[in-house]
């Protein structure tokens, strides 16, 4: 099986490590994510407003790139790995699908471009992973279970606000604990795990994102947990640096490693997992832990 | 107590109003998107006081520095319970300052520019970019 993918800024740059291991587990798994052809930025934020359309218009290009490729694909999928890609492209696929006549002005606002019919599916990999694929069928090729491994899965806000998008249970999701219980890993159970981490506010009001990161990361220690798992790049950003600062203030004890949903089934389904077990040494001595 | 509404408050509601496709006065002051809200501590003032002063026109709205402390994590949306969707109003009362040529980010001040050579992810500068500058 073939997906159009959607990979979006900072899957390029500060989150390429999320990339590498998704695609390999991809692979993995026996699906594969083909990259659109030429992509542009998707807008990051969703617009709000109820009269600004320009802002729609880069998402918009995506949805008919996925619409070129999934002609030759044959489907009306698309991947997307970052939470912040997903939460916009679906809601401006949504917005497209509750108001035709918005879509048809685009259309024909955008006259070099072929239409957009409305019907691209946007699916986040975590999506695939659960829908497509199964926690079944991932048990079934673990190599390496994760034993003793206590993992905090975070989900933050864009894959599950507003309702109209979530792909599961808005208060108490799932998906993620389901696909890492089936790696063997220990999933925690963390209150604040569809709290906001913050997001863009890094750049503006650092104090506020520390405040974030700090309630987040006190529950999950206080939880005894040995990584906090995540599927958005800039949750992963706030988490690591945030801790780094808070520490440095005396707010929290110790830090806990931030790192991808994609790279934890790497070490997990994958037998050349020894490059992730270098960068991670923590979990590759929590394996350890269990007598070899 | 008779309470008069100014000119400009009138406009300023009814502007709101209009960007954001939101009923202000669906908001019975429960409080819920203020309790449920993660950066409630930074803000000048809580939500719910924003469109409790939304909903009599005070203009003092636009002195706060509340709205763009919003994160726009949909938390007080997904939560309140008269359905308003907070975080349109946010981002009307935004777009109000924007539309009026205050922004709030100046990107090319020394202090923004840094920030783009720091290893902050890409989406998060354009996010900020696209809530703070017109």
């Amino acid at each position: 099986m073939e997906y159009p993918y959607y990979p979006g800024c900072t899957l390029k740059t500060t989150g390429k490590k999320d990339e590498e291991a998704a695609l390999e587990v991809a692979k993995l798994l026996g699906f594969e994510l083909k990259e659109l052809p030429t992509w542009t930025c998707c807008g990051v934020v969703y617009n709000l407003t109820s009269d600004v359309m320009a802002d729609h218009l880069s998402a918009t290009r995506t949805l008919i790139r996925a619409q070129e490729m999934g002609r030759e694909l044959k489907t009306n999928k698309l991947v997307t790995l970052c939470s912040m890609c997903y939460n916009v492209l679906k809601q401006v696929n949504l917005m497209y699908k509750n108001n035709p006549d918005k879509l048809n002005n685009v259309n024909l606002f955008m006259d070099t471009e072929e239409d957009y019919l409305g019907n691209i599916e946007i699916m986040h990999f975590l999506e695939v992973l659960y829908n497509d694929i199964g926690p079944e069928m991932i048990k079934a090729k673990v190599k390496t279970p994760l034993t003793n491994l206590k993992v905090d899965p975070y989900y933050g806000c864009m894959l599950l606000r507003p309702k109209t998008i979530a792909f599961d249970d808005q208060d108490a999701p799932h998906v993620m604990g389901d696909i890492l219980s089936a790696l063997g890993a220990k999933v925690i159970e963390n209150p604040m795990t569809v709290e906001c981490c913050g997001a863009h506010q890094i750049i503006t009001n650092k104090e506020a994102v520390l405040d974030c990161v700090q309630r987040i990361v006190k529950a999950s220690q206080s939880r005894g947990a040995d990584v906090i798992v995540t599927p958005c790049p800039l949750c992963q950003y706030n988490l690591t640096t945030g801790q780094k600062s808070l520490f440095e203030k005396g707010k929290i004890n110790h830090q806990t490693p931030v790192i991808y949903l994609s790279e934890l089934l790497i070490i997990s389904l994958s037998d050349n997992n020894q490059d992730y077990l270098k960068d991670y040494k923590f979990i590759k001595d929590k394996l350890e832990e269990r007598g070899g | 107590m008779v309470f008069t509404v100014s000119e400009k408050g009138l406009e300023l509601r009814k502007n709101v109003e209009e960007i954001s496709g939101q009923n202000i006065f669906q908001c019975y002051q429960c409080g819920k998107c203020s309790a449920t809200c993660p950066v409630v501590d930074s803000m000048d003032m809580a939500p719910n006081k924003i469109i409790r002063f939304v909903q009599m026109g005070d203009l003092e709205v636009l002195d706060q520095n509340t709205f763009w402390v919003c994160a726009a994590c949909f938390t007080c949306s997904a939560r309140c319970p008269r359905s308003v969707d907070i975080a349109k109003i946010m981002e009307a009362l935004r777009n109000v300052m924007l539309r009026n040529k205050q922004d709030f980010i100046n990107i090319y001040s020394k202090e923004f520019i840094e920030k783009m050579i720091e290893e902050i992810p890409q989406m998060a500068i354009v996010a900020a970019i696209k809530k703070g500058v017109w």
